[in-house]
Parts: C-alpha cells; sequence; structure tokens
C-alpha cells in the first residue's frame, strides 16, 4: 500500500509542475510521456524516472515556448520532485 | 536553448509530420460554391453601375474578379480557422474544455456559412431584378430577406461563441465575471444602438429608394427595421463582445505558462475577428450611406477589412495548431 501511496505521489508531482506551464492540458501531455517514453502505467512512475521524464518535457517545453527561461524554471522545479 | 536544440530531435512532434488531411473535401466543396457564386455575379447585367463608375464592362467583371479572390482567400481561411479549432477540439475529447472549443469552432464555421448564403441572395438578388417586371420590388423582397437572414446568422455566430467562451470558463472552475466591465460595456453598447438608430433614421433610402441604382437598406417601416433587424444586431454584438471578455478572462485566468503564451495568439485573432465582423456586419447595414462615395473608397475600406480579417483567422488558426501540438507531441 505504501509502495502504490509513493508512486502515486511522483506522478502527481509531475503532473503539478507540468500544469504550471501547460495549464488544462498538462494532464494529458505528462500521461502520454510516461506512456510512450517509460513504457508504463503513469500512476506507477517512481522516483528514478523524473530524470528522463524532466528531459523529455523541459524538451517539449522549450519547442513549444522558445524561451530558455520557462525551460530553466521547469528544470529547477523537476530538480526539487528528485531532491524531496 | 543549444541544449534545447540538441535534444529536441528526440522528441516526437506528431503534429509536425506530413499527413494527408481528410479535410480536404471541404476546401473542394468550398471552392466549388464560391465559383458559384463568381459566376453568377459575373452573369448580372452590371451596365449601369459601369456607367456610374465611368468603367466599360471587361473593367467592371475585371473589378468583380479582383474583389472576389480575396473573398476565396478569407473564406479558405475561415475554413482552415474552423477546421483546426475543430480538430483540436476533438483531440482533446475527454476534457473539461474540449466543449467550449467545439462551440468555437462551431461559432466560426455559422459564420462562413452565414457569409456564403450572404453572398449568393446578394447575386441572385441582382440576378432576379434584371428578370423582373419590377426590379425594385424584387431587391426589396431580397433585401428583407437578406437581412433577416444575416440577423439570423450573426445571433447564431456570437450565440454559439458565447456558449463557447462560458464553457471554456467552467472547465477552469469560472464565471463570467463583468463587475468592472458592466457600465463601460452596457455605456459603450447605448452609444452603438444610439448613433446606429440615428444613422438609419438620417439614411433616405433606408425603406424606398427613388433612385434605380440604390436598393433600399432595409425595404420597412422604421419601427419594424428597430424591432427585427437593429435589436437583435446589437444583441447579437453584445453576445460577441461578453464571448471576446469570456476569452480574455480564459486566457488571463488559466493555469500554464506556456499554454497561455500558445492561447495568446488565439485571442488576438478571436479579438480581431469579433470586432471587425461587427465593423463590416455595421458597414453593410449601412451601404447604401456610403453608395454614393468614390469607387477607391469603398474598395479601401473593403480591402483593409479583407486582410485584416484574413490576418485574424490564420492566427486563430495557427494558436489552435500549435495547441494541438501539445496535444501531439509524445
Amino acid at each position: 500500500m505504501t509502495m502504490a501511496i509513493d508512486k502515486h505521489y511522483y506522478y502527481q508531482q509531475v503532473v503539478h509542475v507540468t500544469e504550471q506551464f501547460l495549464g488544462p492540458a498538462a494532464e494529458r501531455f505528462v500521461r502520454r510521456q510516461i506512456e510512450f517514453r517509460l513504457g508504463k502505467p503513469p500512476e506507477t512512475i517512481g522516483w528514478g524516472d523524473i530524470p528522463k521524464l524532466k528531459e523529455t518535457i523541459c524538451v517539449a517545453l522549450g519547442i513549444l515556448a522558445k524561451d530558455q527561461t520557462i525551460v530553466d524554471q521547469a528544470m529547477r522545479k523537476f530538480d526539487l520532485i528528485v531532491k524531496e | 536553448m543549444a541544449a534545447i536544440n540538441h535534444t529536441a530531435n528526440k522528441l516526437t512532434m506528431a503534429a509536425e509530420r506530413p499527413r494527408r488531411s481528410p479535410f480536404w473535401l471541404t476546401y473542394v466543396v468550398l471552392g466549388v460554391l464560391w465559383l458559384g457564386t463568381v459566376s453568377l455575379s459575373i452573369r448580372v447585367d452590371d451596365s449601369t453601375t459601369a456607367n456610374r463608375f465611368n468603367l466599360s464592362l471587361l473593367q467592371l467583371h475585371a473589378i468583380q474578379l479582383a474583389l472576389a479572390l480575396p473573398g476565396l482567400l478569407i473564406f479558405m481561411a475561415i475554413l482552415f480557422a474552423a477546421l483546426s479549432l475543430w480538430r483540436y477540439a476533438r483531440a482533446i475529447g475527454h476534457s473539461d474544455e474540449s466543449l467550449g472549443f467545439r462551440f468555437v469552432a462551431y461559432s466560426i464555421f455559422t459564420l462562413l456559412t452565414g457569409m456564403v448564403v450572404g453572398d449568393y441572395l446578394g447575386n441572385i438578388r441582382q440576378l432576379a431584378a434584371q428578370h423582373a417586371a419590377d426590379p425594385q420590388r424584387v431587391k426589396t423582397i431580397f433585401v428583407i430577406i437578406t437581412n433577416h437572414v444575416s440577423v439570423a446568422f450573426a445571433l447564431l455566430t456570437y450565440g454559439l461563441l458565447l456558449r463557447g467562451a462560458w464553457l471554456l470558463l467552467r472547465s477552469i472552475g469560472r464565471r463570467l465575471d463583468m463587475a468592472k466591465k458592466l457600465v463601460p460595456t452596457v455605456a459603450g453598447f447605448a452609444a452603438l444602438t444610439a448613433t446606429y438608430l440615428w444613422l438609419i433614421h438620417d439614411n433616405a433610402a433606408s425603406q424606398m429608394s427613388t433612385d434605380p441604382d440604390i436598393t433600399p437598406t432595409f425595404g420597412l417601416p422604421y419601427w419594424l427595421v428597430i424591432l427585427t433587424v437593429v435589436l437583435p444586431y446589437v444583441a447579437a454584438w453584445f453576445m460577441g463582445v461578453l464571448a471576446l471578455m469570456g476569452m480574455h478572462q480564459y486566457h488571463l485566468q488559466t493555469t500554464g505558462i506556456v499554454y497561455r503564451l500558445v492561447f495568446r495568439k488565439l485571442v488576438v485573432g478571436m479579438t480581431l475577428f469579433i470586432s471587425l465582423t461587427i465593423l463590416l456586419q455595421l458597414l453593410t447595414q449601412l451601404s447604401s450611406l456610403y453608395a454614393t462615395h468614390n469607387l477607391s473608397g469603398i474598395l479601401g475600406i473593403v480591402v483593409v477589412i479583407y486582410i485584416v480579417l484574413t490576418y485574424a483567422f490564420m492566427l486563430i488558426a495557427q494558436g489552435a495548431r500549435k495547441l494541438h501540438t501539445i496535444e501531439k507531441s509524445y
């Protein structure tokens, strides 16, 4: 049960950070990234999956926003999840 | 930025992949409809208009074609914007905001349908009057029909747009906040209505015209024009302005820095679309006021509105396609 809660926690954290950038599109975006990049059910991601997600999500944000400040801001927020 | 470019290749953006659009048939249908209106307009005997502007029939047809081509461009731009929005709404099918975007797309489809129907009615009017025993009477009947059809389409377009904006706001748990803007909006609309009424009252050709070259603007008594044209138009424009406020509120209050950046193009396009269509409808309603002005003045106004309106719909399409890119990236 504890494991399940932990894994759900990381998914929620990733969605929470992404929402600050992609708003209503964030959850759909994160789910697709996890399913396609990590090949696992979204809610089951763990601490070790965050760096890979951070890379792909930040690249996508860079392409969409064309603003390095926004990318840096997102990277810092994802680093905080890893450090927690 | 170099880091982004370096790793960008790793990210697959499905929206950027070349693929065949399943909507090509709608563009073909629209092109055929446009050809239909052009062929109707060329069949009309325009010798009186040519004489009025000191042009040969050939020159007049050349001007008609030159005016019709931007018409095709704007039709295509509107269809492109509507399809882009609709495609995006379909891509986010199970989300809260999907229905809002669908209604915005429906409103743009309705605007396009109204424009095509208006074009046909205008050209059929000319042809019917040409073959009628009493051309002025036929023109007047068509003017009454055209005005009421336009009013109906305006009400439907802005009504759907308002519903779309309302649904978008509901998707983020908000309602249209009018508190600060209510007084200036109502005051603005009161001024607009008064000006509109004054212009109609001052228009000698409002109910009938003694000049066979000038078609009456409304062909109805003043009170009936107010009841069946002016008030519904003002109501439609009011809904359009409310929809615009709703879209701006959604843009400001939705979460996501990047989402808002992408959505901004759509909002700018919608602002231009709503304000220019209102201006265009107002100008069309009062067309006989500038019928006596010189040709270059009229052409100038029409061309500027065409260009900016086309730009507005391209912005809407770009915004919708960029939002779609978020949904198709993995």
